[in-house]
């Protein structure tokens, strides 16, 4: 199922159908993300990009509110692991959820 | 010659001609970068053309967001399929799929038998019915919430209206023979969690999943779907919100519970009071699903801040709809509110489409506030103040457009 994903980079956005006897499949694929995760210097930035970015987008922490507070980023972490199954260690939770929070949330530097 | 054949010759004409492969490539293009600027804090957004889709504003591109610029609204109360929001919410998508073989399996333990069709057979072997409905994203318009709330931040264009065809649910679970201790259908399509969690699974109780209406949808616009959209068949639940509408439909299963995955709880659920609402900040007392759209309206024919030639009279346009009651009436004001008088509805297409209204004004020099209210049959409307809720789930606050005339 991995695979499946990881094998759409491309720079084209493309959609294809397919003839083959009786047979019609449509085909498409998908652009590459545009953004990344935000560097940083903190402990969590390394542990986002090995657990985060692998089933989304950066989009989704970038486009949050400025008012996104810790409980938010806390939730979600932990949402990612306990329902999406995300790979997390619980003992790398809080730095990753210190880096959401001081990287797109309401902890930004002002 | 049959349809799909035509619709490969279409294809082939569209490239020019004919190619070497048994096959066509669909709007290849390279991706322009440009960007929009949403009316909020942080709303700076990359427009993108996806595959059978002209650029439009995404949120997320891993699983495809996708949101219709808002001048689409003004070009027709019906939404091109090229132009229709997309929203998924995992990433692992369907990105070929044959669509006359691609089956969808009836079942469930409240099933007398476990049956399946091919996307072929349900365009065959059923009565088509078809209506015009306007699908709506629970969230669409969340970042205008104030206070802010966390979710995905979508302005106003995450919703369309589309000219639907096909079987009707209550056909194919008549079928798989329900059984007396029916509770609900859940309704499970082929994306899935990209690690096998969280899979996107949805449920109706049984009573409004046998309504008649609620549709299994092969033609979005006398055309096949998008893939983005669901292709090669959806879940069509007119009046409900988005978050019904399955896409990529695989599995149907009539059960004898209530079902309780992630996305019917905790997910997508509303304060359980009348108005759905809360005060900012503090925590609903219980939910329930998030079920029928409210009522909502829109000018399209001006945006905010649009100037005007004083003197000269102008048409305003816009759309008007509701959960499935129809609108009845929309009232508009050039003062902020203060004083409203009757728009002209347009042509009424049925009772889950958008509904056009009009009225025309002659500004003098100066500045107006334009709002539009609209009521449906119920006599339910729209309310003055922006409602609120954690989720961010549901505006329909009336909204106000400034222009100035000069």
């Amino acid at each position: 199922m991995r695979a499946r994903f990881i094998a759409v980079a491309t720079i084209a956005a493309c959609a294809l159908s397919f003839a083959s006897g009786a047979a019609v499949a449509k085909t498409i694929q998908l652009p590459s993300d545009p953004v990344q995760l935000k560097e940083s210097p903190l402990p969590g930035y390394a542990k986002a990009r090995a657990n985060c970015v692998a089933c989304h987008s950066a989009e989704y922490m970038l486009y949050q509110p400025p008012n996104a507070a810790r409980p938010y980023w806390d939730a979600m972490v932990k949402r990612m692991k306990a329902v999406f199954k995300a790979p997390i260690d619980d003992a790398d939770m809080p730095e990753i959820v210190d880096y959401l929070a001081k990287t797109y949330g309401n902890e930004q530097p002002k | 010659m049959n349809q799909r054949t035509t619709n490969l010759l279409r294809r082939r004409l569209l490239l020019g001609g004919g190619s070497a492969l048994a096959g066509s490539v669909l709007g290849c293009q390279t991706l322009a970068q440009t960007t929009f600027e949403q009316p909020f804090v942080n709303g700076k957004r990359n427009v993108v053309a996806f595959p059978e889709k002209r650029p439009l504003i995404v949120l997320t591109t891993r699983p495809p967001q996708l949101e219709t610029p808002f001048e689409v609204f003004n070009d027709g109360i019906v939404t091109p399929n090229d132009a229709f929001f997309v929203r998924y919410h995992n990433a692992a998508i369907p990105t070929s799929i044959d669509g006359d073989a691609h089956i969808v399996k009836v079942g469930g333990n409240a099933a007398g038998k476990q049956v399946q069709f091919t996307v072929a057979q349900l365009r065959s072997q059923f009565k088509p019915i078809e209506y015009l409905a306007v699908n709506q994203c629970s969230g669409n318009s969340r970042a205008l919430f104030n206070p802010r709330v966390t979710g995905g931040q979508l302005g106003n264009g995450a919703m369309g209206n589309a000219r639907w065809v096909g079987v009707p649910l209550k056909e194919l679970l008549a079928r798989a023979e329900p059984k007396n201790s029916a509770r609900q259908v859940t309704f499970d399509g082929l994306d899935e969690g990209v690690l096998g969690g969280g899979d996107f699974v949805k449920s109706l109780d049984i009573g409004h999943a046998m309504d008649g209406e609620v549709m299994v949808a092969y033609r979005m616009n006398d055309a096949d779907l998008p893939m983005l959209n669901g292709y090669p068949v959806r879940l069509i639940v007119p009046g409900y919100y988005g978050t019904y509408w399955v896409k990529h439909l695989s599995s149907i299963e009539i059960i004898d519970s209530v079902y309780e995955g992630f996305w019917m709880k905790p997910a997508y659920r509303v304060p359980d009071n009348d108005c759905a609402c809360i005060e900012p900040g503090t925590a609903p007392a219980a939910t329930r699903p998030i079920g029928r759209f409210n009522v909502r309206s829109f000018i399209t024919s001006h945006r905010d801040g649009a100037r005007l030639a004083a003197g000269r009279a102008v048409t305003v346009r816009g759309i008007a709809f509701d959960g499935g009651q129809g609108i009845r009436e929309v009232a508009y004001s050039t003062d902020g509110g203060e004083s409203w008088r009757e728009a002209r509805l347009g042509a009424d297409m049925g009772r889950y489409s958008f509904r056009e209204f009009t009225f025309g004004f002659t500004p003098s020099a100066g500045s107006y506030d334009l709002r539009v209210r609209a009521w449906n049959r119920s006599g339910q409307s729209q309310p003055m103040e922006a409602l609120w809720q954690p989720a961010g789930y549901m505006r329909n606050v009336v909204e106000s457009v400034k222009v100035t005339a000069a």
